[in-house]
């Protein structure tokens, strides 16, 4: 129906800028404004909690007379393990390793993505083609087949775990930043900049990649659960994080292992991940909405 | 003629493909450190060297590899050193039934689950019922594969003893290995079917059926039903490696001896000739099936039909 | 009895930024075989008058907040979606403004084509296929034998709004509202889909409902024309009439601004400022902020009254003020 959204327009045409209209429109969505809250304060919690001395138990010190107790008791506000080390502690400790994969290896992909995204658009024709074919080829392998032997093989350094996922999940960014610069590219500021003799690398760079901010904030907002869920399955799997340390996903897989016995061991990490997994998602769809962004293919 | 030319080209791409993950994995395999003897049994030097020339792993590497690729336009995937006495064609043969049963299983339930609800929260956009199902399967998105299967494995196998929480011995034993997969990848679809159905609901071309007197069920699955689900075709590919991955973890939980156990073992030992064989496994699988999804793309949507004639 | 008897339609939607009274008491009436034009310019809610009356106005947030619309002695307002599906595609037809968007690219034309005959007639497949091709013809597409077996992208806009053309009439429905046919096509097609409609109303015996913001296109086809503004109805004459003496400022403007009608070598007039906001309308006149006379508007919202025998308008003193000289001057600008 055309007539009530012309209405609509003008009223927002009359009122606020873009970034503000967006803004606005996000926090209507009570999911993502209260993901936001919560994904922010759990991050804080595992950065600067372990920084004040005192307040966490080591996470690695064993307590074996203590082991397996329930939340609560022994003064572990959330059990003991198998071993009697604090899971609270632990989960803190833990976050840090997964959120801390979870945003350099966002980095990673986000880098990537952009820099090919925008060189294959910028540049078009056959080298775009075949450069998204390449993409739609890579799409489809079964990349954690290469992280597992990646990791397996050069053993299991964290630099190297994140630097594998990041060159995992940069396809879709890529294909989002190819598709904004392509439309970019059409508009009449990036004519008037190279009609001024800039450089591809200077038009790329100061003309259209800080336009392309909205849906790469967006996607990047989606990129880190997904790596974070990526990073959980291999240390399920045990080619993460390696013993004593500690990430989100081998605490879960110590948890399954002794679910039976100490139910907490399982539903504590279970809930840190999942509730952040959650929340991420909750923004990067309001984001999503709020901005109206959309991937596109071609 | 033209869609000959096409399927040839796609072929000719996939075995382009082939040719890439296989060389990437023999040279990342083969020149990081460490070697399938010489981990901690400590096995005597002059053992290893001979085991090593043995298995042909003393010659330089390009002629390794050469010699691996001429055997594997014969056929010859060579011998697993993990498991003595097996070739690797036979360790694939025991372990890809499994895998490929809870995978098929798991991509049966995802879509069971997730084109319904997805078009069902579409046609009900902004109700309870599409807020009920999105959370539903935002859920399904957030709690991964590993927490979910210990869940249902203690639920349905040891609380209400339905199937067997472990192993794989009666041919029920798919179900709950593939539920598990089949609930993330559910929740995923139903997210891009709501999406999708959503997209084609608002085009113009639905106000024309609904003008036409068309109810809305027919709307819903003869107009919006093709366009709607073209984002799940596409996601098919996609789909499919993860499921890939999601058997190793589904394996690991359920303790099935299926191939993406053996990949794991070979990668932990450098069992190399297991390692490429699995690779190799899921290559084609993973080609194969994205060529099938290209051409249901097409067959789907005449104006691709048209574009590519 | 008129064919469509339509009395004080109030159709409002409920956003979340307020009340947008996209119409707001509207009446007309049409007889059998008539043709009846609304013009307006987007934003109007010329569209949504006649949408509501098929239900197929976005519900929430769309709501019929009152009137009457009586269709053969039914009022549709009352009969509910599966009433409806009965009325739509059988006895109400439709057809929209881009033919591009208008077709289902996943469907074949016949498919289409047949499918209100399958739900609405007796008709089994193969008849409905020969119907299907007869009605191609009918609406001058070559070859039907053929073409009814191809895809919306294989024809072009035009071809696609002759589609539409004999897909709504091909269950002769007593009424076709047909809502901007031809704005989205060539201008050369437009006259061409304007005599097909006619040709085929004249001889199916339909009525017509014209939605258009194009006056030449109304001066054309229609018997009686209704110009609509903010939602309501701000005159209403039978053709000829309202091009003779156009009584309401706003018609007058937008007469003004044809092209073909204004003098050559000038710039062309357009009418100043935008359609008002229906989220906030102004109280009294809604079209005094745009008017050429700026003096004497009503505060309260002005009659429809009938100013001479069968010609209705707004009764705004000012806008009802027929200031020829200053309108030349003022609004050719």
């Amino acid at each position: 129906m055309p007539d009530p959204i012309s209405a609509n327009q003008v009223a927002i045409e009359s009122g606020t800028s873009l970034g503000k209209d967006a803004w606005l429109r996000l926090k209507k969505n009570k999911f993502a404004v209260l993901g936001l809250f919560f994904f922010i304060f759990v991050t804080l919690l595992c950065f600067i909690t372990p920084l004040i001395p005192g307040l966490l138990a080591d996470p690695d010190s064993t307590d074996l007379p203590n082991r397996g107790l329930p939340p609560g008791e022994g003064g572990f506000l959330m059990g003991s393990d198998s071993l009697g080390r604090d899971l609270f502690s632990r989960i803190i400790y833990g976050g840090r390793v997964s959120l801390g994969v979870g945003f350099l290896a966002t980095l990673v992909s986000l880098t990537i993505g952009t820099v090919y995204g925008s060189v294959s658009a910028y540049v078009g024709g056959r080298t775009d083609s075949i450069m998204m074919r390449i993409v739609d080829i890579l799409y489809a392998l079964p990349f954690m087949i290469i992280v597992i032997i990646l990791t397996t093989f050069f053993g299991n350094e964290l630099w190297l775990l994140f630097l594998a996922i990041g060159a995992v999940e940069w396809l879709t960014m890529s294909r989002i930043v190819r598709g904004q610069v392509l439309s970019l590219k059409k508009q009449e500021f990036v004519e008037a900049a190279r009609s001024l003799g800039l450089s591809h690398a200077n038009i790329i760079f100061r003309h259209i990649l800080p336009n392309t901010v909205g849906p790469v904030i967006v996607y990047t907002t989606l990129t880190v659960p997904a790596v974070m869920l990526l990073e959980s399955v291999l240390s399920f799997l045990g080619l993460g994080v390696q013993p004593p340390a500690a990430s989100w996903g081998s605490l879960i897989k110590e948890g399954a292992d002794h679910m039976r016995t100490s139910p907490w061991l399982l539903a504590f990490p279970s809930l840190f991940f999942s509730l952040s997994i959650f929340s991420l998602n909750a923004v990067g769809d309001g984001l999503r909405d709020a901005l109206d962004v959309r991937a596109s293919k071609d | 003629m033209d869609q000959t030319r096409y399927i040839l080209s796609r072929l000719g791409q996939s075995l382009l493909a082939l040719f890439c993950i296989i060389t990437i994995t023999f040279f990342i395999a083969r020149l990081a450190p460490g070697g399938p003897f010489n981990d901690d049994k400590a096995v005597p030097a002059h053992i290893q060297a001979k085991m090593e020339a043995y298995y042909g792993l003393d010659k330089p590497l390009p002629v390794q590899y050469i010699k691996y690729i001429g055997n594997l336009l014969t056929g010859d995937f060579g011998s697993s050193f993990g498991n003595k006495g097996f070739t690797v064609a036979e360790v694939i043969a025991q372990g890809a039934p499994i895998s490929l049963a809870i995978g098929l299983g798991g991509l049966l339930f995802a879509l069971a689950i997730g084109i319904p609800l997805g078009t069902l929260a579409a046609s009900r956009k902004n109700t309870k019922t599409d807020y009920f199902s999105m959370s539903f399967a935002m859920l399904g998105i957030c709690i991964p594969t590993f927490v979910v299967g210990p869940l249902l494995a203690i639920f349905f196998g040891l609380r209400l003893g339905w199937f067997n929480a472990w192993g794989w011995f009666q041919p029920t034993d798919w179900i709950l290995p593939s539920l598990t997969l089949g609930i993330y990848y559910g929740a995923y679809i139903a997210r891009l079917t709501r999406g999708g159905m959503l997209e084609i609901l608002g085009q113009d071309y639905i106000r024309t059926a609904r003008a036409k007197g068309v109810s809305q069920f027919n709307i819903l699955f003869g107009h919006a039903f093709r366009g709607g689900i073209i984002p799940v075709v596409n996601f098919l590919g996609p789909a499919l490696a993860g499921l890939i991955s999601g058997s190793f973890v589904v394996e690991t939980i359920f303790g099935l001896d299926g191939l993406g156990q053996h990949f794991i073992t070979a990668a932990t030992n450098r069992d190399y000739p297991l390692i490429l064989g699995t690779v190799f496994f899921y290559a084609v699988l993973i080609i194969t099936v994205n060529f099938l999804v290209d051409l249901l793309q097409v067959w789907l949507n005449p104006r691709l039909r048209a574009a590519r004639a | 009895m008129p064919l469509l008897d339509v009395k004080d339609l109030k159709v409002h939607f409920h956003t979340r930024e307020g009340i947008v009274r996209a119409v707001d008491g509207v009446s007309f009436s049409l007889e059998k075989g008539g043709t009846l034009g609304i013009v307006g310019e987007s934003g109007s809610g010329k569209s949504v008058t006649c949408y509501s009356l098929l239900g197929l106005i976005p519900m929430p947030p769309g709501r019929i907040e009152g009137g009457t619309a009586h269709f053969d002695g039914t009022d549709l307002l009352q009969l509910g979606e599966s009433g409806l599906r009965k009325v739509r595609g059988k006895r109400i037809s439709m057809i929209f403004q881009d033919p591009m968007t208008c077709l289902n690219p996943f469907l074949k034309i016949k498919d289409q084509l047949i499918e209100p005959l399958l739900l609405h007639t007796d008709t089994n497949k193969t008849d409905a296929l020969k119907e299907a091709i007869k009605a191609l013809g009918d609406v001058g597409i070559r070859d039907p034998e053929k073409t009814v077996h191809a895809y919306p992208h294989e024809f072009s806009g035009g071809m696609r709004q002759r589609v539409m053309i004999a897909m709504a009439l091909i269950t002769k429905p007593e009424l076709l509202i047909a809502d901007e046919p031809t704005t989205a096509l060539d201008v050369t097609i437009q006259k061409q889909v304007l005599d097909l409609i006619k040709d085929r109303q004249k001889a199916l015996g339909t009525a017509v409902i014209f939605i258009t913001h194009d006056l030449a296109v109304v001066s054309e086809v229609c018997d009686h024309v209704n110009v609509m503004y903010a939602g309501r109805f701000v005159e209403s004459a039978p053709t000829d009439v309202l091009f003779k003496s156009p009584a309401h400022a706003y018609t007058r403007a937008l007469q003004a601004s044809i092209p073909a009608l204004q003098e050559k070598g000038k710039p062309l007039y357009t009418i100043p400022g935008a359609p008002p906001n229906l989220l906030a309308l102004p109280k009294g006149c809604t079209f005094a902020p745009r008017a050429a006379v700026k003096d004497g508007h009503l505060d309260t919202q002005p009659p429809f009254a009938e100013i001479k025998p069968g010609h209705f308008a707004q009764n705004c003193p000012a806008c009802l003020k027929i200031s020829e000289p200053q309108m030349s001057k003022d609004l050719i600008l």
